[in-house]
């Protein structure tokens, strides 16, 4: 589980992200919801070293800021928004999520070829596994992202818009892959701007404007907050009882 | 793959044996060999001589100027994602320069003060750089404009000098173009050190360099310490060129063309690239020795002077591989 208290991070000495008290408990799904520039990101980077913060950020009672890169990725994974097209093929990216369970030889053991095939498998990506990073499309290199970090096998998950450029059909992959991780007591913390999605899956909604924490509530308790909602995204929600909808939700005005 | 490091060890072999052998006065592989093996005691001491205090040191030379050079420009390209980056662009080239025209100024005559103060200078430069850099941030591209930024200054008090001292034109023309003519083995000695570290410490922080091919953020996510490989992946560049330049002068183009070349390959770890870069950089190199002091017998061109015709058309088809692969 990872524990926030007086945390806050950012850029050139301005505070990005302020948030007083949050936590992403273990075998849960938590939404970051916010406009564009609200520090969702941010939140997310700090938590992998990228960017310094201040205040606490424990994983599992520990401070995350004085773990080393490589125990903090065993227990924390980050897949970013913006994913390098690299000359790589997609078997070797899998390989790579192994980095911090490698010793100094850096060769594959019979556990980490096993959590590589996983990944692959899961995500669908058997058929692309010979293909170079760069010839993907959006949709197939975000998956093979995914798939990266899913073969790190971290505790926690934090995934930036994980879904952005899939199609329907692949999200709804995704999505299945995201609750069986869940199930498994993984913490998956993902970051959208997709409304009905987001209160979907989630077990832990966060509402972020200007850097703040507006809420962080289960879904349906902020569906009784119409207004908190509407000030954070600009718009509101509410359930759809279409019987076999995946999304039960529409957005209104 | 096997059979690349196979084709690379045996051209290097094939570098060696020709370096030897060729120059104004030919010696026969048997003369080489006898020399070779029968030690200072060699009753051809005409060949032993020509071999040891001159053909072997100047091969010699070449081979870990060419190696330390790819090995270099390898790293860099790794480690700031770009095809272009060469040992020049941390500021190297300049440092090296600067101190090359002080060490003239204050040990003329002294040759192995030229060295060592090349090296000095290319240290120092490339320091100063990442000093500039982890104060902005040390990214790919804070690295390269103070690379930038700092060869300017340095070029400035070059040209400075120059202008107050006209004299030294011919030393800094001569260290511009670079060369092996003066390599000596004591230089050589100086040096193995320094190359010797610089693989080393490529190969311990290889693992962590392939993952700059992910972007910084993904590579921290799955527990890359970015800043830290960047930065040792810089000082390693810094000592294999600034040991090359130490002794041969400002070669350019073989820290460019031979990872780009290397990298039409099928290696894709840079563990793979690195032996690749050794090999085949250490024997381009070699050969371009033997054709700048054969081709116009008897004058010997400065092998800088062919690295730099070789150079332009390389960057040429550069630019004409990348349009392509762009277009449909």
């Amino acid at each position: 589980m990872i524990t926030l208290k007086d945390f806050s991070a950012g850029y050139y000495g301005r505070r990005t992200v302020s948030i007083e008290d949050l936590s992403f408990p273990d075998g849960s799904i938590t939404c970051i919801l916010g406009e564009n520039g609200s520090g969702k990101s941010t939140l997310l980077k700090s938590l992998v070293g990228i960017i310094p913060y201040l205040g606490s950020a424990r994983a599992d009672g520990k401070e995350i800021s004085s773990m080393s890169s490589r125990a903090r990725a065993q227990v924390i994974g980050f897949m970013p928004q913006n994913l390098m097209a690299s000359d790589m093929l997609v078997c070797t990216l899998m390989e790579h999520g192994r980095f911090s369970r490698l010793g100094l030889s850096k060769v594959l053991g019979q556990k980490d070829r096993e959590a590589v095939e996983r990944a692959l498998s899961l995500t669908g990506m058997e058929e692309l596994a010979e293909r170079k990073v760069r010839t993907l499309s959006g949709g197939e290199r975000q998956r093979a992202y995914l798939a990266m970090v899913m073969a790190q096998d971290p505790q926690t998950l934090l995934l930036d818009e994980p879904m952005a450029s899939m199609d329907i059909g692949h999200q709804l992959l995704i999505l299945d892959i995201l609750k069986a991780l869940k199930k498994d007591g993984h913490s998956l913390v993902i970051t959208s701007h997709d409304l009905p999605q987001a209160f979907t899956i989630a077990d832990q909604i966060c509402l972020i404007r200007e850097g703040s924490l507006l809420a962080a509530a289960a879904p349906q308790t902020l569906l009784q907050e119409p207004d908190l909602l509407r000030s954070c995204m600009g718009a509101g929600l509410v359930p759809l009882d279409v019987p076999g909808a995946v999304y039960p939700y529409t957005i209104i005005k | 793959m096997k059979g690349w490091y196979a084709a690379g060890g045996l051209l290097l072999l094939l570098a060696i044996f020709f370096s030897l052998m060729l120059g104004s006065r030919d010696v026969t592989s048997g003369r080489l060999f006898a020399a070779l093996i029968n030690g200072p005691g060699a009753p051809d001491q005409t060949a032993r001589i020509i071999l040891m205090n001159v053909r072997l040191p100047r091969t010699l030379g070449a081979v870990l100027c060419g190696m330390g050079l790819a090995c270099a420009g390898l790293l860099l390209q790794s480690a700031l994602n770009n095809v272009l980056a060469a040992p020049g662009i941390i500021g190297i080239n300049a440092g090296a320069g600067l101190a090359v025209l002080a060490a003239s100024i204050a040990f003329p005559g002294f040759v192995f003060a030229r060295s060592a103060a090349a090296f000095a200078g290319s240290l120092l430069a490339a320091g100063l750089v990442c000093l500039i850099a982890n104060k902005a941030g040390i990214s790919k591209t804070s690295l390269i404009l103070a690379g930038v930024a700092v060869s300017s200054l340095m070029n400035g008090f070059i040209n400075g000098i120059i202008t107050w001292r006209p004299e030294l034109v011919s030393d800094k023309t001569a260290f511009s173009l670079g060369g092996l003519s003066l390599v000596s083995l004591s230089a050589l000695k100086f040096s193995i050190p320094f190359f010797a570290g610089g693989i080393l410490i490529a190969l311990i922080i290889s693992g962590g360099i392939d993952l700059f091919a992910l972007g910084d953020e993904a590579a921290a996510g799955i527990g890359l310490n970015v800043m830290a490989c960047r930065n040792l992946a810089v000082f390693a560049a810094t000592i294999l060129a600034g040991a090359a330049v130490s002794l041969c002068g400002l070669l350019s183009f073989v820290g460019l063309i031979i990872p780009n070349l290397i990298r039409l390959l099928p290696a894709e770890h840079f563990r793979s690239r690195l032996v690749l870069c050794m090999l085949y950089g250490s024997s381009f190199l070699v050969f371009c020795d033997i054709i700048a002091r054969t081709l116009f017998y008897p004058y010997e061109l400065p092998a800088g002077l062919l690295l730099s015709v070789l150079g332009s058309p390389f960057f040429i088809w550069i630019l004409i591989r990348r349009r392509r692969r762009l277009s449909v």
